[in-house]
């Protein structure tokens, strides 16, 4: 589905990325774990084209997308939930689904309501009218509108009650069942464990750590010295 | 921040005012100065504004090199003299009603104004375009990544503005004519009207408009010396009160 091929970004001089390397089979669900600052973000950036690496190459259904411009690579089957949301303000929550589905329609309003029925009773509210737990149901809804057969996700239960996070396990491992492949970035450590196949660990800009999701649980030293966490 | 706005009015005029002298038609002229122009825009933006995605003073410069660029191109081709567009003889009469003569072709113009302004409203608000309009000027990058086509988008709503400039300038050539200096008579129009609403708000340019309407009129009226001042010095105090306009955001 994913081919992530030692890519390196960087925002002006700075070197963000430094020769990042992964995949993500169909259907899998992949979770890339990291600190503030070490470049998940970036990463994400990276695949969907926002900040296309200036070295390496990203395949997607073995093409090459590297320097596509982000809304061919939406065209082609990326959804994003980008990190804070980024909901349009000045559009209602139906306005935000409609502009983001597309005519051989999959997934649509329907289908969308019916997953998150909160979002059918706020329809005609402000985009920026939501609760964090809302407006992160809605950008989830909006990436499901545009036919994704991979989920970009970054750090979806950021800033969320532990209550509206489980819901987003469930929602997430629910799209999963059906066939979707997800890449996750997050910094929650049991959230990500929950719910990944495989993890990865990116420090500074690298993947320094990889492993099944269950193996992570149980390497404390990896835990402490990258994710700082454990005793 | 396109300093050719004001070209685009003048361009539309002569080229109105062409159509018109040829064909003697009047709508035909509306249609076509704001078609041709229209495609200038959309030429503009393709082929050079498109690489100055965000960079303002790029942009203000190549803009201001094209103003002076169709300035003196238009001055080649229609000359120096200014020129009224005919308009048809049903709009040409007035009527008197108690004190006050009424000019049909002044009713025209706030007709055309209001539908213009009723449809683009619709347009914005109503329709899945409009709210990709809305979207990419929320956020353009994350259009983009709900797989909005924002470079075409782009293209397509500078094309609308152009055209949008030129029919204004076709009706104007019927009203005030059409002449040299014209374009830059007008673009501090749209320029004070944009900053008194504010940047990306369509409810700004309606009351902007009609602020900087009345004030201009009003104010050349009662205090002819001071012109441009009574323009002027509202935008100021708005700005200093309000450094995003009446109804911006940014
Ligand atoms: N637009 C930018 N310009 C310059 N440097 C940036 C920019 N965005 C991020 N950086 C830097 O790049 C590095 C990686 O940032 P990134 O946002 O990818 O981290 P992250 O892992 O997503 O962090 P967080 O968990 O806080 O979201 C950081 O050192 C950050 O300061
Ligand atoms: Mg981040």
């Amino acid at each position: 589905m994913l081919s992530v091929q030692d890519i390196h970004s960087y925002y002006g001089d700075s070197h963000v990325l430094h020769g990042v390397s992964l995949t993500v089979a169909k259907g899998e669900l992949v979770a890339i774990l990291g600190r503030n600052g070490m470049g998940k973000t970036t990463l994400i950036r990276a695949l969907i084209g926002f900040t296309p690496p200036r070295e390496g190459r990203v395949v997607f259904k073995d093409r090459d997308v590297t320097s596509l411009p982000p809304f061919r690579a939406v065209e082609m089957g990326m959804g994003l939930v980008p990190q804070g949301r980024r909901i349009f303000p000045s559009l209602s929550v139906l306005e935000n689904l409609k502009v983001a589905g597309n005519a051989k329609a999959r997934w649509n309003l329907d289908r969308v309501f019916s997953l998150f029925p909160r979002l059918a009773a706020r329809k005609a509210h402000a985009g920026d009218n939501l609760s964090g737990g809302e407006q992160q149901m809605l950008a989830i809804g909006r990436a499901l509108m545009t036919n994704p057969d991979l989920l970009l996700l970054d750090e979806p239960t950021e800033g969320l009650a532990p209550m509206v996070v489980r819901e987003v396990a469930k929602t997430l491992e629910g799209l999963r069942r059906e066939g979707l492949s997800i890449l996750l970035v997050e910094q929650s450590v049991p959230f990500a464990t929950r719910i990944a196949d495989r993890v990865h660990v990116l420090s500074r800009g690298r993947i320094v750590h990889s492993c099944s999701a269950a193996e992570l649980l149980a390497n404390e030293e990896v835990k402490s010295r990258h994710l700082g966490l454990g005793s | 921040m396109n300093l050719a706005h004001g070209s685009y009015f003048l361009l539309g005029g002569y080229v109105g005012l062409t159509t018109a002298a040829r064909t003697k038609s009047f709508a035909l002229a509306l249609l076509s100065g704001s078609l041709a122009v229209a495609l200038i825009g959309l030429g503009m933006e393709r082929f050079f504004l498109r690489r100055l995605t965000r960079q303002s003073l790029p942009q203000v410069l190549l803009t201001m090199g094209f103003a002076l660029v169709f300035q003196d191109l238009a001055l080649l081709v229609w000359g120096g003299d200014p020129y009224n567009i005919a308009v048809p003889a049903f709009l040409a009469q007035s009527v008197q009603a108690g004190p006050v003569f009424v000019n049909f072709y002044r009713l025209f113009i706030i007709g055309v104004a209001f539908a213009v302004g009723v449809v683009l409203w619709l347009f914005l608000e109503r329709t899945r375009a409009g709210a990709s309009i809305r979207a990419t000027v929320d956020d353009a990058e994350m259009a983009q990544g709900v797989g909005i086509n924002v470079p075409l988008l782009s293209a397509g709503v500078f094309a609308l503005g152009a055209f949008l400039a030129a029919l204004g300038g076709v009706v104007g050539a019927g009203f005030i004519g059409v002449y040299p200096g014209l374009d830059f008579e007008v673009l501090p129009y749209a320029f004070v009207v944009v900053i008194i609403g504010g940047l990306g708000s369509f409810h700004g340019v309606v009351v902007g408009s009609l602020v900087v309407g009345l004030l201009d009129n009003f104010g050349k009226a009662l205090f002819p010396e001071l012109s441009y001042f009574t323009l002027f010095a509202p935008m100021a105090l708005i700005l200093a009160l309000k450094p995003t306009g009446l109804f911006g955001k940014r």
